[in-house]
């Protein structure tokens, strides 16, 4: 579903290297966890595959999809999640919703259908019709969340998605993120939530300094690393080297 | 004091930029073509910064015909002050009210009246980018033909700082009185739009006003009046200024620095401008704050909608043109800086233009004569360029993608065609082209009667030819995006995009100029030369988009 090749990408004229010669394969069904400690280049990464930036060298494929060729048809298979909620303030969360689903070309029957179910899982139905600059921290969350949904992506991408959402909502976004896997979609994300990428992932890639570590199931990174007990353990082994 | 000083740096800092250019273009060393285009653009002024110094020069000789050299100096404090008073109650509100930077200086033990000193130094400094390039030459050319001594030049350099403060400290009592009692929860957004625009126009309207009437020559004396002011050294500067005397008081200082009334004067004019900040630091500690807290917050309706009210709106499909174009209208609409700015602007201009025309009968007929039949094409090249003209001045085609800021990333990842988003936003910008048509038709009727003829070429080819310079503007906002802005103010009016789509609208409209001239030296037909005009327009307007999608296509991919 989506595969990089060997992807660089640097600033000030390769002065930093954020992100150096990775590679890494999310299947169809599969939860993909991308871990690092802050700094390590996972924006950068999740950046590059929604088509905000441009890598250096490599490709990316979504669904066997060049992004840089052809950005259109692999923008409308997926959704994106900004580790930042920045929406505009000044439109309605309908409003917004409305947009980002004429943006998808999502049809009238559907869209109404999805936008019901999501606002009702984030519990936002009551505040859809205010302004979004009126909303909290976690409501602007919920309602680009919310807002990504509504395509049904092949692929979801959600940068540090856990963060600011509230113990009940970030447990639905995990039921969100399961069913989808079960219907054949896929899900990647980055976190630095170590017990969550634990719980939920098939699999997980642990990138440092912009190189990726380690990647695999949870099984396979236990074997990797000496101290076995728990993910926070590889984690911070593999880091600190 | 120390506080304050951090203040008053860390303000200028994020003012200008100074971190920001110096981490892009001498750490990151990225697009430094654009100081050079700036410069370019910059160093292209110059001829027109000459002519205009050779105006002033002009002016100059005119009043020392008359004996009256002082109201040289008066005009040229007067403008500055007065330009300053109006451009100042826009940048006030902004930086004082709706900039970010609040939300994180409000929780900070600072005493009020610092915050709004070191924001008032910032847009002091500001202010000085515009009155320094007039003050200074009219200083000059007053002492390059007058007998000046030294103490001519120690009051200019001081009186030339002091210039801004007064207009500046009374434009930011104005505001935070207004901001203090317009601090009410509902429709506090439009309130306050609706307070602005009423300001604006009413003080242009006083000062306009009091001008003509300062200057009221009594009928059928006009001779005796002339003789008078000849044998009267500089007796107009005392008679004109009534309404601003912090003016006449800098003139007079400057045009008698060797006597003991210019000193006076001069005592007067930097006491004054003192007690003004200083009142104006007093009204800051205790009324800004008041003003302010709140003022971000939005109340949510909380009305919850009807199952059928929610079903209806959760089902409204538009195609993506018509739904970029609704997003661009309504955030225009609705971020109260953006709507000043563009539309706030169109609708005061024109009331501008017309008191001094009511004010004055000898204009208005003057005005009449020519829409008549022997001038009325000329009148309607004319109204067709000023229509363009001011779609290449208000910002709205020019900062669009600027005004995106932080929410730009939406509209690089929506999968739909650049040519798609582009087109939503030309014809957002015509919308508000429509408005100007109409405000500037309604002033035009007020005056004579339009003839239908006029009011269909204006209409047509008003927007017709607004398309190639508003993909100009369009195309300048994409190669330069100013997205990293704290405060809505910055993605508009201290964008320097617009300066540039003003330059090119400059050329344009050259070109506009030179076209008719030609068309009609070689006596075609009306009909022919409209023709003429209609097509070049439609040819510009296609090929600019072409330039401005294949642009686009690419700056999306490459902006970080």
């Amino acid at each position: 579903m989506l595969k990089i090749e060997n992807v660089s990408k640097s600033y000030n004229k390769g002065a930093i290297k954020a992100v150096d010669n990775i590679s890494l394969n999310v299947r169809p069904g599969e939860i993909f966890g991308f871990l690092g400690p802050n700094g390590a280049g996972k924006t950068t990464t999740i950046k590059m595959i929604v088509g905000l930036l441009k890598p250096d060298e490599g490709n990316i494929f979504v669904n066997g999809i060049n992004n840089q060729k052809e950005p259109l048809k692999t923008k409308k298979i997926i959704s994106y999640v900004p580790d930042n909620p920045e929406v505009y303030d000044r439109l309605s969360g309908m409003e917004y919703l409305n947009f980002i689903a004429d943006m998808y070309g999502v049809s009238k029957e559907e869209r109404l259908k999805r936008i019901e179910k999501y606002l009702e899982i984030f519990k936002l139905k009551d505040a859809v019709n205010d302004l979004i600059k009126s909303y909290s921290h976690g409501m602007k969350q919920k309602i680009v969340l919310t807002a990504a949904l509504l395509s049904d992506p092949m692929l979801f991408i959600l940068d540090e998605p856990m963060v600011g959402l509230d113990p009940k909502s970030a447990f639905n976004l995990k039921e969100i993120m399961r069913e989808r896997c079960s219907e054949g979609k896929s899900v990647f994300f980055s976190t630095h939530v170590l017990e969550v990428a634990e719980k939920l992932c098939d699999r997980l890639a642990i990138i440092n300094k912009g190189k990726i570590i380690a990647q695999g199931t949870m099984e396979e990174l236990r074997r990797q690393s000496e101290n076995k007990e728990s993910l926070e353990n590889i984690f911070l082994e593999l880091t600190e080297k | 004091m120390r506080e304050l000083m951090s203040l008053i740096k860390v303000n200028l800092n994020v003012n200008f930029g100074i971190s920001a250019f110096k981490y892009k273009y001498f750490k990151q060393k990225k697009e430094l073509w654009q100081p050079i285009l700036f410069l370019v653009v910059i160093s292209s002024l110059i001829p027109t910064y000459l002519l205009f110094l050779g105006f002033l020069n002009g002016v100059y000789k005119g009043f020392e015909m008359i004996n009256q050299e002082g109201m040289f100096l008066l005009v040229g404090f007067l403008i500055s002050q007065m330009v300053i008073f109006i451009f100042g109650i826009m940048y006030v509100a902004s930086k004082f009210y709706f900039a970010n930077d609040l939300k994180f200086l409000i929780p900070l033990p600072i005493k009020p009246s610092n915050i709004v000193i070191s924001k008032f130094i910032a847009i002091l400094v500001n202010e000085y980018l515009i009155t320094l390039p007039i003050n200074i030459p009219v200083v000059t050319i007053y002492a390059l033909n007058n007998n000046t001594n030294i103490l001519y030049w120690l009051y200019s350099i001081l009186i030339i700082l002091f210039v801004p403060i007064i207009p500046l400290a009374l434009s930011s009592i104005i505001i935070m009185v207004f901001m203090r009692y317009t601090n009410i929860k509902a429709r506090r957004d439009l309130i306050r739009v609706i307070g602005f625009i009423l300001i604006i126009a009413t003080i242009i309207g006083i000062q306009v006003g009091v001008q003509y009437m300062s200057r009221d020559v009594p009928q059928g004396q006009e001779q005796e009046y002339i003789a008078n002011l000849v044998k009267e050294k500089n007796a107009l500067v005392a008679k004109s200024a009534v309404a601003f005397p912090p003016s006449r008081w800098a003139a007079i200082s400057l045009s008698n620095s060797n006597s003991i009334e210019g000193f006076t004067s001069f005592i007067t004019f930097i006491g004054t401008s003192s007690i003004i900040f200083y009142l104006m630091v007093l009204l800051g500690e205790r009324v800004f704050y008041k003003g302010l807290i709140g003022g971000e917050e939005v109340t949510a309706k909380k009305k919850k909608l009807s199952n059928k009210e929610f079903r209806k709106r959760a089902s409204k499909a538009n195609h993506p043109v018509v739904s970029i174009l609704l997003r661009e209208i309504k955030l225009l609409l609705r971020t109260p800086i953006f709507l000043i700015n563009s539309i706030g602007a169109i609708i005061v201009i024109p009331i501008a233009l017309l008191i001094p025309l009511i004010a004055s009968p000898e204009v208005f007929e003057y005005i009449k004569g020519l829409y008549s039949e022997e001038f009325i094409n000329i009148a309607n090249y004319f109204l067709i360029g000023f229509v363009i003209f001011i779609s290449a001045t208000n910002g709205v085609a020019s900062t669009t993608f600027s005004r995106e800021g932080k929410q730009f990333w939406i509209s690089r990842v929506a999968p739909v065609r650049v040519e798609y988003q582009v087109t939503g936003k030309i014809l957002s910008s015509l919308l508000v082209q429509l408005l100007t048509i109409a405000v500037i038709l309604i002033t035009a009727s007020f005056l004579v009667n339009l003839k239908i003829s006029t009011i269909l070429l204006v209409t047509t080819l008003g927007l017709l030819g607004s398309i190639p310079i508003i993909e100009i503007g369009m195309l300048i906002d994409i190669l330069r995006p100013l997205l990293d802005w704290d405060n809505p103010q910055k993605a508009m009016k201290q964008n320097l995009n617009v300066l540039f789509s003003m330059v090119a609208g400059l050329l344009y409209m050259l070109i506009y100029g030179g076209l008719i001239f030609v068309l009609s030296k070689i006596n075609l037909s009306l009909l022919v030369i409209y023709s003429i005009i209609l097509i070049v327009f439609i040819i510009l307007s296609i090929v600019l988009f072409m330039m401005l999608a294949g642009t686009t296509i690419k700056r999306y991919k490459e902006i970080e």
